[in-house]
């Protein structure tokens, strides 16, 4: 299938286009449906710098929101990795554990979120171990499979160049494995995020998802499209980097780059 | 079949295992009572709570595990429908038109990244509690896996060679569409239609968890007010039970048609 | 100068689905190779040929025999065997000249040194130019190539070759042939290769060896007595298509034996 120059820079205005054509939409409900309560984007905005600024509303909750998931995703990050490794590696391990792994991801785990607040109570390590618990899963799938798929040819030649078990890791476990672990990696940042979000919002004494249950007063609407502003952002723009780094492992690996 | 069958029981004995260890530690009073109910209770209680007037007199309420069980799976095929009724005419609108698909493509890539249960407090505050809420939030969450997969698995059929034997029996382009492209693209469709099904589950419960005044995931969220851990794990457990049978049975179906299929 | 001895090599598998049964996929292998030999193993799919390789290249162990690489035993992959293997080896993860690079980095050749030797190894094997190419944007047979030049890079002594071209169309395998015949006349390379093509083997030896089925032994060998260098035109000449009919004669029968007899599917590393 070609492309013509002329098609491509359709493309790229449209994709610039949506969202201009949301914030026209937006402006135009506001001022319509005045019902609704909609502010309009512009007031929207002035309302986040507020929440941006010095001392300003979202910062602290921001910053909760943050460190819970950072930390439950380093968590999950490493356990994740060494679990699926092992369990690539181990044929009877991983026959076993695989459909729990697998079912695992059909559960609305939110409503196992009671069981964490008894054991870690109602502060930032509950929402920490939470966010732990969905992201996990995701890489050690991806990993667990990657390690699986190892083609035995590439091993070969290892062992034929006599190579130590370290140098296998690194010069052949470790490359043909990084582009699943990759988006395994990036999966499960997506699922510690929402695992976080949703344990503020279901229980918790501050971070965006308390803020979000919270939003009273004056500026409600503001404040919650402000902070479903900021989880987006932050969202596309981590997914963002994870997809460039597959994009430049794409080539190595010699695929064509991400569809959808 | 030895291998098999060591492994079905290696299964088995760590699920078992895992249960005797959970009613020892509870009966031992390791944990308490009100934070960990024993196993055999557990499933007492969700026995019981099927029987008339089950649960009702300890909550204090008149919603019966029946009850909540048919609002949440009701509300899950509502949304399940709606779903595939607006997601299914979609992908196909976007296999068809390439150039909307490729603009489009970002933002749809994108769309499993962004904690769409933060849209829940704004849904709220226009449609207010109930039913239409937590539909509409399983059916944000399972629309776009169905609209990605159905363009998809069509894409695919695309890249094959089928199509080019349709049009040199000269058939018409509904024929070929439907005796050719639906069921090439069925496999892949089905993922999607999995998805969004497994979607839909945890839309809806989860909304209920957070913020409801009926169904199974306000059980749980209700009941641990309530201080009623034995009802809180009881209906933990149907929920987890009804997500893996659920889940089980679409991957063996998503399996034997990829399997009809294979190189 | 004898390079290669492999002597009353035998292997014998246990097969644990049938208990008790033992396969013997080969008995009794006995073969010499010399400096600057170019030889053959042929037989039929199924006879160990890819068994007899690995044992060879030290990759697994052998119940009976042993081989001798310079009089040295080989208990496992040895510094002076290299090894081109008949699937796609070639790491996708790296261009070809990282790919050539390879075996020298591993030794801890410095950089300057390896990627100065690299560059001139893939200029030999044709592919200059393709140094910065990932596998995955080349043809199979310029991957082949990128394996090959990995492999003769380390200059090993003797270098093994288990159907290289297996995976190749037909032109594709006749040109890589000529190639490899000029590449080791020009370092006067030690080659044993594996191959169930006649024409294969005929164009390149130097000798031949025929095996036969279940279990994998020699059957006979045939001295090639085409004169060097050859060339694709060599397959035209009368002697060729001689020598041909007579190794088809010996493998048809071992063909059909293996053709009627269900392989245990027994594949070793």
């Amino acid at each position: 299938m070609t492309m013509s120059k002329g098609n491509g820079v359709l493309i790229k205005l449209g994709v610039v286009a949506v969202p201009i054509l949301i914030l026209l939409v937006w402006q135009v409900s506001s001022n319509l449906f005045s019902y609704l309560f909609l502010p309009t984007p512009l007031k929207t905005f002035s309302v986040l710098k507020a929440g941006l600024g010095w001392s300003g509303w979202l910062l602290s909750d921001l910053k909760d929101t943050l460190i819970e998931l950072a930390v439950g995703y380093l968590f999950a990050v490493v356990l994740g990795l060494a679990a699926g490794f092992v369990l690539g590696v181990n044929r009877l391990l991983r026959e076993v554990a695989e459909p729990f792994v697998l079912n695992i991801y059909a559960i609305p785990k939110v409503t196992l979120f009671p069981i964490f607040l008894f054991i870690f109570g109602l502060g930032m390590e509950s929402k920490i171990a939470f966010g732990f618990f969905h992201g996990i899963f995701p890489i050690i799938i991806l990993t667990m499979g990657a390690i699986k798929d190892i083609k035995n040819i590439y091993l070969k030649v290892g062992r034929s160049f006599r190579l130590n078990p370290l140098q296998v890791f690194k010069e052949i476990v470790f490359p043909s494995t990084l582009p699943s672990v990759m988006t395994g990696l990036r999966l499960g940042f997506n699922l510690s995020f929402i695992g976080v979000i949703l344990g503020e919002m279901a229980a918790s004494k501050s971070g965006l998802g308390y803020a979000l249950m919270k939003s009273e007063g004056a500026f409600y609407m503001e404040k919650i499209i402000c902070i479903v502003g900021v989880l987006a952002v932050i969202a596309i723009a981590i997914n963002y980097l994870y997809y460039a780094v597959e994009g430049r492992l794409g080539r190595a690996h010699g695929r064509q780059g991400l569809q959808y | 079949m030895k291998r098999a069958r060591k492994i079905t029981i290696a299964r088995w004995s760590v699920l078992v295992g895992c249960a005797g260890c959970l009613e020892m530690i509870a009966r031992t009073g390791v944990i308490r009572r009100s934070t960990l109910a024993p196993v055999s209770e557990i499933v007492l209680t969700l026995w019981k709570s099927f029987l008339p007037g089950g649960i009702q007199a300890r909550l204090l309420n008149d919603s019966s595990m029946a009850a909540n069980f048919f609002m949440t799976f009701g509300e899950i095929l509502l949304s399940f429908s709606f779903a595939v009724l607006i997601g299914f005419p979609v992908g196909i609108l976007l296999w068809k038109c390439k150039t909307l698909a490729r603009i489009l493509s970002p933002y749809l890539v994108s769309y499993y990244a962004i904690p769409v249960f933060a849209l829940y407090p704004i849904i709220v505050g226009v449609f207010g509690i109930g039913l239409l809420s937590i539909t509409f939030m399983g059916w944000l969450f399972a629309i776009v896996a169905i609209i990605i997969n159905t363009a998809t698995g069509f894409d695919e059929v695309d890249k094959r060679i089928y199509p080019k034997v349709g049009k040199s029996l000269r058939l018409s382009r509904w024929r070929i569409f439907l005796w050719i492209y639906v069921p090439a693209a069925t496999p892949y469709i089905f993922t999607g239609l999995k998805l969004g099904f497994i979607y839909s589950i945890i839309g809806v419960i989860a909304s209920e968890f957070i913020l409801s005044t009926k169904g199974l995931g306000h059980l749980v969220r209700f009941s641990y007010s309530a201080f009623e851990t034995e009802i809180m794990y009881a209906s933990m457990v149907l929920i987890v039970i009804m997500a893996v049978l659920v889940n089980s049975v679409l991957m063996r179906i998503e399996a034997w048609l990829y399997g009809r299929q294979a190189k | 100068m004898v390079v290669l001895e492999v002597r009353n090599l035998g292997k014998i598998y246990a097969v644990h689905e049938v208990d008790g049964l033992s396969v013997e996929a080969l008995k009794e292998i006995n073969l010499i190779v010399s400096k600057g030999e170019f030889i053959s193993i042929i037989g039929p799919s199924g006879c160990g040929k890819s068994t007899l390789f690995g044992l060879i290249g030290g990759l697994f162990e052998s119940t009976s025999g042993e081989v001798l690489i310079e009089g040295e035993r080989v208990n496992g992959p040895h510094r002076d065997i290299g090894m081109v293997f008949q699937e796609d080896s070639a790491f996708p993860w790296l261009t070809s000249l990282e790919n050539v690079e390879f075996g020298m980095k591993m030794s801890g050749v410095n950089k300057r040194e390896r990627q100065g030797k690299a560059k001139e190894m893939i200029e030999l094997v044709g592919l200059y130019g393709f140094e910065n190419h990932y596998p995955g944007e080349l043809s199979g047979g310029m991957r082949q190539r990128v394996a090959i030049a990995r492999t003769l890079v380390m200059d090993p002594k003797i270098i093994l070759m288990d159907e290289p071209f297996g995976a190749l169309d037909e032109q594709t395998r006749v040109l890589l042939g000529e190639e490899l015949l000029r590449i080791c006349d020009r370092i006067g390379a030690t080659v044993l290769f594996v191959t169930h093509s006649i024409s294969e083997s005929v164009m390149l030896s130097d000798r031949v060896y025929v095996m036969s089925c279940r279990p994998g032994t020699f059957k006979k060998v045939i001295d090639i007595d085409i004169p060097r260098p050859r060339s694709s035109s060599t397959i035209a000449t009368k002697r060729f298509g001689e020598i041909t009919d007579e190794i088809w004669k010996e493998l048809k029968g071992e063909t059909g034996k293996a053709m009627r007899v269900v392989s245990c599917g027994i594949e070793e590393g």
